[in-house]
């Protein structure tokens, strides 16, 4: 897969929220307010880590409250796995995140009306913020 | 396993403690993110904070200058309505962040090239005005409202450099500030920063304009004094009656994108940094202003 066709990897993004779910719900309920998901651009893989200082090339989102706003969105019900509320939870929220997630690597972007989305800027592309800056005026 | 519930700790957003959409509680919010959120910090060296808190302003939907933006010499028939995000749309939220101290020191007066600190702020304080711009969205859906983002929108697009959301013009309808010379927006926190917004159909109380031109906070457009942008800009791109953004454009290309290819980072900031305005409205233009 050439770079401009890398997007959300929505096998990982499950996986970190599965691992997540199973963590607050062992021994009662109780969501950690410190986990967030992560994502790398290289291969925009996701991973759960607690919040901190961003590192380059990575972005990350709360779990609690910025990706599931609803208090409780996390709990397992009765005879649920973790991995089906994940399931559950990545398909809410995958359009909102994956274009989300898009604009966070391409920040300069035009917009992701032009198919795939890449943070590689191809040869001869302007500098699109200095651009913005000098383009039109009233 | 954490099992402490520290205030401090987790999204900003959802131990904000006020409710209302009024703009002071918005200005709040994005206030909070600003300083307690951590993903406000430079990847690199010290990791110091990107942005200060906010200048904030919302515009009635039904603004007239809304259509003004679609005039060719303005943005152009490409910029769309608020109504075109949100249907039935009452209100767009505005925002400029200006960039911290620590940023703006950085910036060398006699350099040709702009910092680390700048090029990288520039591209990850971007990510953060997507966090705030998000944030602000997810506060006035719970309120009730539909919120969109345009500039985080499927429907987004431009065409060259014009927008259709433009957020420099839609932070100036918003009351936020006036353009200057150097194109940029001039706010009473400055120029140097970057802006967000996000259209709802809450009925959000307008902030008024507290000026009346489009470049009143730019004295060299209001009087012709100042000026200092114009030999500022290390290739000459801003001349006296505006700025030449192809000069800009191969700047960026030939100098800066090159400098700091193995960082990858660009972005050139000589016309928001060492000015009269990157830290607030020009004392000659609030002369102008008070004077009858």
């Amino acid at each position: 897969m050439s770079e401009d066709q890398v997007s959300l990897d929505r096998p990982s993004v499950v996986a970190a929220l599965a691992d997540y779910i199973l963590q607050v719900n062992y021994r009662g309920y109780r969501p950690d307010l410190r986990k967030v998901l992560s994502v790398r651009r290289s291969d925009r893989t996701a991973w759960l880590r607690n919040a901190g200082t961003p590192i380059r090339w990575e972005v990350w989102y709360y779990i609690e409250g910025e990706l599931f706003p609803e208090p409780g969105a996390t709990r397992l019900a009765e005879g649920q796995t973790s991995r089906q509320l994940a399931e559950e939870l990545a398909e809410s929220i995958w359009d909102r995140l994956w274009i989300w997630n898009g604009f966070d690597f391409t920040p300069t972007s035009s917009g992701l009306n032009r198919g795939t989305y890449s943070d590689q800027v191809p040869p001869g592309t302007p500098d699109e913020d200095a651009i913005a800056r000098s383009g039109s005026r009233p | 396993m954490n099992t402490t519930r520290d205030p401090d700790q987790g999204y900003a957003g959802i131990r904000f403690g006020k409710r209302g959409y009024d703009v002071a509680t918005l200005e709040s919010l994005l206030t909070e993110l600003v300083t307690t959120d951590p993903r406000n910090a430079l990847p690199e060296g010290d990791n110091v904070p990107i942005w200060e808190p906010p200048v904030v302003g919302v515009a009635a939907a039904d603004d007239p200058l809304f259509e003004r933006l679609k005039e060719p010499g303005v943005v152009g028939p490409i910029h769309r309505d608020p109504d075109f995000w949100v249907p039935g749309a009452k209100a767009v939220v505005s925002f400029f962040l200006p960039f911290s101290e620590e940023v703006k020191r950085s910036y060398e007066r006699g350099n040709p090239l702009p910092s680390l600190e700048w090029v990288s702020g520039r591209l990850n304080g971007e990510v953060f005005v997507n966090v705030l711009r998000r944030a602000v969205a997810s506060y006035l859906e719970s309120l009730g409202g539909r919120a969109v983002i345009p500039n985080l929108d499927r429907r987004y697009t431009s065409d060259k450099w014009l927008p259709a959301w433009s957020e420099r013009h839609v932070a100036h309808v918003a009351g936020v500030g006036t353009f200057g010379l150097h194109a940029g927006l001039l706010t009473r926190k400055g120029a140097a920063g970057r802006i967000g917004s996000v259209v709802t159909d809450l009925p959000i109380a307008p902030t008024p304009r507290p000026y009346t031109g489009v470049y009143e906070y730019c004295p060299w457009m209001t009087d012709g004094s100042c000026g200092v942008c114009i030999p500022r800009c290390p290739v000459g791109a801003i001349h006296a009656t505006g700025k030449d953004h192809d000069i800009c454009v191969t700047n960026g290309q030939n100098n800066i994108r090159p400098a700091f290819h193995e960082w990858g980072y660009h972005s050139c900031g000589h016309c928001q940094n060492n000015l009269p305005c990157s830290d607030g409205i020009p004392p000659r233009a609030l002369e102008l202003a008070a004077a009858p």
